[in-house]
This record gives C-alpha cells, sequence and structure tokens, in this order.
C-alpha cells in the first residue's frame, strides 16, 4: 500500500470495452499510469482517443473491464458503492465543462455543499467559504444564485467548490472549453497557484492548447493507448 | 445532521420551483382529487345525517317498543304489556325526550268509488306531532284538531311535563279530537277519489277473534309524503278509536320514542334497551327496525373506499409522472451529484422531500378549495328532492364538514405520496453517474 502511494493516481493495464449497439468497442486498451502527487497533468488527444473514459475509470465513476485503479494507494475495486461515493467525495474534486453546479442554490451554497455531506462544522465552512471566495475573487457575489453569474464566474465558483474540500485530486474535464481566451488564462493561472500553494493534484482532460502549455507534464492518447508522455 | 436535512429540504423545496408551471398544475389536480374526497365525505355525512332525520322524524322515531313478536307478524293481539307502568317509566327516563303511543293494523278502506288494503294507525293528535310528520304534510284538511296543537305548544313552552298535558287535552278539556276524523295517504285519496269531508268505511279484523269490524269515517286531512309507502299505505285514526273498533280496550301496539341527544339510538347496548326490553315487551332502535338503512350506509361506505382508491391512484400516477418528467429533466445534474459524493440514500432523501413538497402544496390547495366548497353546499344544499332511498324521502342535503376528514384525508394523502415517491427516488439513485453525465467525467 506505501508503496503504491509513491504514485498518487495509478493505473494498471487498464481496459474499458463498451457495447455499442451490440458491437463491442474498446475505449481504453490496456492504459498503464502513475501521476504523482501535486502533479498538473494534461491528458490530450484527438476526439474518440479515450480521455472521457479514462477519466471517469480513474474517477471510480465507471467500472473497467480489466485492469485496475489505485488512488491514494487504495484500490478501487476493492471498494463498495458507498465507499466509493464517500471516497470520491473526500479525496476528488471535480471540475466540469459545462460548470454543473446546482442551479438553485447560491455561490456560497454550492461551495458549502461537499462540506455538508462531509459533516465539515460550521465555523470551519465559513472560514473556508470565505477564504476561496477571496481567492476567486466573487466576495461580492456570495448570495447570488449560480445561474446569475457569467460563465467565467461560474466556473470560477466550480474550482472553488472542487477544492474548497481539500481533496488530493482534482480531475477536470476540459474546464475551459467554455470560456473566452483571457478567463481561460485567468483560470489556469488560479489553479496552477492553487497547485503550488497546496500541493493538490490536478489531471485535466483537454482539448486546449493553452492548457497543454500550463500543464507540467502532457500525457497524449491516442486509440484508448497512451501515446506520448512529456514532463516538462 | 441538522444542517445536512436541511440542505436537502432548500434543495427539494427550490427545485419544486424550477419548473412552477408543472409543480402548479400538479399541486391543482392533486387538490382537485383531495377535494373531490373531502366532498364526497361530507355529502355522504349531510345524507347520512339526512337519512337518519328522515327515518326517526317521518315516523319511526329513534326507538320503538313492542310486543315480541308484532313487527314480524302485525298481529293485533300482540299489545305492549304493562302500557301504563312503561309509559310512567318513559315519563321518568332522563334520555327520552318525547314519545307517543300507537296502535297498528292491518285495515281496508272502502269510498263509494273502490276498496283499498292499507295500514291503519291509531295516534294521539297531540304527542303524534313530536315524532313524525304527519302533521308537516297534511296538505288538505287538517291533523286532526289545530287547536290541540296550539295548547301542546303552550305546555311545552310553560314546561308542564307531558303527562299533564295529555290529561288536560283529555279530561279537562275533553275534546282530544272528533272521534270520527281519519287522515290518509294522497295517493289513497285519489285511488279511492275522496277528498276532504268524503265519507269512508273503514274494516279491520278485531282482537281475540272477534271478527270483522267496520266503522265509517269522514275524511278529514289528506297527507302527502312524497313517499310511496306512506302515500299509499296509511290510513291515521284518533287511538282511543282505533282501540274500540280493535276490540283492544286501551291496549296499544307500539309506542314511538325520541331521545335528548339522537346518538344514543345508535348504541343498541345502551341501558334503554335493555330496561324496556322486559316482561316480553322488546325496545329496538331505528337500526334494528330499519335495518336496510345501516346496510346502505355501509353500502355507502365501501363506495367512498373505492372512490377514495381511485382517486389516490389518479393522484399517485400524476405525482409519479410529474416526478419522473423532473427527474429526466435533470438527470445530469444527478449524474454530477453521485460524482461529487452525494450518496445514494441523499438522492432519495431529495426525491422524497420534493415529492412531499409537492403533496404539501396540494394538500394546502385541496384543503382551502373543499372549505370552499364545502362551506356553499352547507349553506345552500344539494336538491334531492323527489328522490326516495331505501324506503326513505329525501330533499335538500347539507354537506357536511368533520375535523376528520381535514386530518385523515390530507395525512392518508400525504403518507401515500411519500410511498410512491419512493419509486422514483430509488431510480435517481440508481442512476449510474458515469451513464447520466455519459459526455464527461
Amino acid at each position: 500500500m506505501n508503496q503504491e502511494f509513491k504514485d498518487i493516481i495509478r493505473t494498471e493495464n487498464l481496459r474499458k470495452i463498451y457495447e455499442d449497439d451490440g458491437v463491442p468497442v474498446e475505449a481504453v486498451r490496456g492504459v498503464d499510469l502513475e501521476i504523482k502527487p501535486g502533479e498538473f497533468t494534461a491528458l490530450a488527444g484527438p476526439s474518440g482517443s479515450g480521455k472521457t473514459t479514462l477519466m471517469n475509470l480513474i474517477a471510480g465513476l465507471d467500472k473497467s473491464s480489466q485492469g485496475k485503479v489505485w488512488l491514494k494507494g487504495q484500490e478501487l475495486s476493492k471498494m463498495s458503492g458507498s465507499q466509493l461515493t464517500d471516497f470520491r467525495r473526500d479525496n476528488i474534486g471535480f471540475i466540469f465543462q459545462a460548470y454543473n453546479l446546482i442551479p438553485v442554490l447560491t455561490v456560497k451554497e454550492n461551495i458549502e455543499y461537499i462540506m455538508l455531506l462531509q459533516g465539515v462544522d460550521k465555523q470551519v465552512r465559513n472560514q473556508r467559504i470565505s477564504k476561496i471566495l477571496n481567492m476567486i475573487g466573487l466576495n461580492e457575489f456570495e448570495n447570488r444564485i449560480v445561474t446569475k453569474l457569467s460563465g467565467g464566474q461560474q466556473q470560477r465558483v466550480a474550482i472553488a467548490r472542487a477544492m474548497v474540500s481539500q481533496p488530493a485530486i482534482i480531475l477536470a474535464d476540459e474546464p475551459t472549453a467554455n470560456l473566452d481566451s483571457a478567463n481561460s488564462s485567468n483560470l489556469l493561472d488560479m489553479m496552477h497557484e492553487l497547485n503550488n500553494e497546496t500541493g493538490m493534484t490536478f489531471l485535466f482532460s483537454t482539448h486546449d492548447q493553452l492548457v497543454m502549455e500550463k500543464a507540467t507534464r502532457l500525457i497524449i492518447l491516442k486509440d484508448g493507448k497512451i501515446f506520448d508522455d512529456k514532463r516538462k | 445532521m441538522f444542517s445536512h436535512l436541511l440542505l436537502f429540504l432548500k434543495l427539494s423545496w427550490r427545485n419544486i420551483f424550477r419548473n412552477k408551471r408543472r409543480t402548479i398544475i400538479t399541486a391543482i389536480s392533486m387538490g382537485i382529487g383531495l377535494t373531490s374526497l373531502i366532498f364526497t365525505d361530507a355529502l355522504v355525512v349531510g345524507m347520512k345525517e339526512h337519512m337518519v332525520n328522515s327515518a326517526t322524524s317521518s315516523f319511526l322515531g329513534q326507538a320503538q317498543i313492542h310486543r315480541e313478536g308484532f313487527v314480524e307478524t302485525y298481529n293485533v293481539d300482540k299489545v305492549v304489556r304493562n302500557k301504563t307502568e312503561l309509559i310512567n317509566q318513559l315519563n321518568d327516563y332522563f334520555e327520552v325526550k318525547n314519545f307517543t303511543a300507537r296502535t297498528l293494523s292491518y285495515a281496508t278502506i272502502a269510498s263509494a268509488n273502490d276498496v283499498k288494503a292499507v295500514n291503519l294507525v291509531g295516534v294521539n293528535p297531540v304527542t303524534e306531532v313530536d315524532l313524525s310528520l304527519f302533521d308537516e304534510s297534511t296538505v288538505r284538511g287538517t291533523f286532526f284538531d289545530d287547536h290541540l296543537r296550539w295548547l301542546d305548544l303552550f305546555y311545552n313552552s310553560t314546561g308542564f311535563e307531558k303527562s299533564v298535558q295529555s290529561i288536560f287535552a283529555k279530561n279537562i278539556l275533553k275534546e282530544p279530537s272528533n272521534p270520527r276524523d281519519i287522515v290518509i295517504g294522497m295517493n289513497i285519496a285519489r285511488e279511492l277519489d275522496v277528498d276532504i269531508g268524503s265519507r269512508v268505511v273503514v274494516t279491520v279484523n278485531q282482537a281475540d277473534n272477534q271478527g270483522l269490524y267496520q266503522e265509517m269515517f269522514r275524511v278529514s286531512g289528506i297527507f302527502n309524503f312524497h313517499n310511496k309507502e306512506f302515500d299509499n299505505q296509511f290510513i291515521l285514526i284518533d287511538i282511543e278509536k282505533s282501540q274500540e273498533i280493535l276490540n283492544l280496550n286501551d291496549n296499544i301496539h307500539e309506542i314511538a320514542i325520541i331521545f335528548n341527544n339522537s346518538d344514543y339510538a345508535n348504541d343498541s347496548t345502551a341501558e334503554f334497551f335493555t330496561l324496556f326490553s322486559q316482561n316480553g315487551n322488546k325496545a329496538q332502535s331505528w337500526i334494528s327496525i330499519m335495518p336496510q338503512v345501516q346496510d346502505a350506509f355501509k353500502l355507502v361506505k365501501i363506495s367512498i373506499t373505492i372512490v377514495a382508491a381511485i382517486l389516490f391512484f389518479l393522484v399517485a400516477f400524476g405525482l409519479i409522472n410529474t416526478i419522473f418528467m423532473s427527474i429526466f429533466d435533470r438527470i445530469y445534474e444527478f449524474g454530477v451529484l453521485r460524482a461529487v459524493g452525494t450518496r445514494k440514500r441523499d438522492l432519495i432523501r431529495l426525491i422524497i422531500f420534493e415529492t412531499g413538497s409537492i403533496s404539501l402544496i396540494s394538500i394546502a390547495v385541496g384543503i382551502l378549495m373543499s372549505l370552499i366548497i364545502c362551506s356553499f353546499f352547507g349553506k345552500v344544499g344539494i336538491s334531492y328532492s323527489g328522490v326516495e332511498y331505501q324506503g326513505l324521502i329525501l330533499n335538500v342535503i347539507y354537506t357536511r364538514i368533520e375535523l376528520y376528514q381535514y386530518l385523515l384525508y390530507p395525512s392518508v394523502l400525504f403518507i401515500f405520496t411519500l410511498i410512491i415517491g419512493l419509486y422514483p427516488s430509488i431510480y435517481v439513485a440508481r442512476i449510474s453517474p458515469a451513464n447520466a453525465m455519459r459526455k464527461t467525467i
């Protein structure tokens, strides 16, 4: 276990075969991957290369057809459904392309959501919210319903929600896809800064050249396999 | 834990207003269902009350005392035993409000034009008015002598005891009524082609096998109950005259009673029925005399249960449909919630809370609507005039609001919706986050 924990994310011969109209489609073909704690990694590749499937498998949102995934040294396939849910809640922060905030909640309530699931004390919750709102620069929008914010502001809230519970891993799926280049650059700088400050591990799935440039490690997927893997 | 619950309560409450129109339509349709149920119940309660009132106030009374076996045979020899003692007891019995004695027998009535088989009732005109509606239903002529009823009213208001009234009427005025007066049903009058003042001959079979006896009477009143049984079959004469022609001496066949509290008659185990069912006499409540009315109530109760079940199922399917529409609109969102660490039981809780919230709004709508509608028809009433059911005349029925209608039905609806809300909530809990989100993580 301790030996495996050297890699915060580790996959071994990971495969995923889907049935598409009765025809088996192999989306991920034997991926072996190790990501060290604190890495700022971009997972790039053309559409259909298996990025999303690989991210789903790493997050424990989907079950592999073959192979294993370890997160923080724990093998996901050995966890029950509720253990996996709690593990995701406590260890993984998600950032989605379409932000996917809870539209009926305010900025503060969205950020607070995961901490409430975790049962974090109210005082601690308020301290963390206040701190993260300062970091993302949305203090004045604390009580605003999230759907009233711009896309860039919503993505900032999504980042805050992902990070406020202080997970070890942030999985971000095309986080800049719906943003203009200025907003994308700002967000990436902010995430980079947070990565440096907190040591959280970031794994991006992306098409965005800017993300690839900012990443400290770039993994290229092609036809469900790792085609290239470079550390900068 | 509290803030956790509060979060999902807040979420569910806000979620149901994401599509206001859908929620409002669902709440109104469910509210209409609840209103229908409460209104039906209120109508049934009103109808029951009306039927009981009709059954007991038209002729039957709330209880009757007969000689055992009289009701089954109508045998004129089966007279009430210890009549005087019984009447004294009834006068003193605290639960008894009014009572009247009667003779009952089969008879034939003949005019110059026709002859007809009827039921002859010997009545005391003074006390009969408190027990039956013959007086009020007399549409031509008078129900025996009107001045006796004024006298009765006077003594009622002055508080003299019933026995004093009777003694005064009989012994001081010495004019209970004209002994040859006869009051007959409207249909009998038509069939015999007689009117007020016409002469008719009544033939009876006397007690103690004394054979047939005939006596001539003059029609003094014609009543119209709008009830075939009464209007076709009942003729009324003064009780003393009936005792004479039936050779009964001063015996009687029936004592009809009204209690101070009408519910007293509903309890067949009440002391009254034991106390007055002695020495060969039998005291019965109206329920055992007219079991068909009680059966009708049971039938109505079954009907309302079926109506309730149908309404609840309609409401259930409507609600499931709404919840599923709302779920399919948010399927991606549920995937995200699961992905970020929301447990299955929290999603179940969320959907149950949403179902419960819609249910509570519907209940509020239903209670308000039903209060307005039931109060309106409780004042205005619904006309059932001309309707005869189980031998009872229905008239205007007023809806009757009872507290249980607003406790039982909303509670059942609320619990029922929570139970049916389990199905969509379990569906949501089983959603695979990866399938729900498909295109992304």
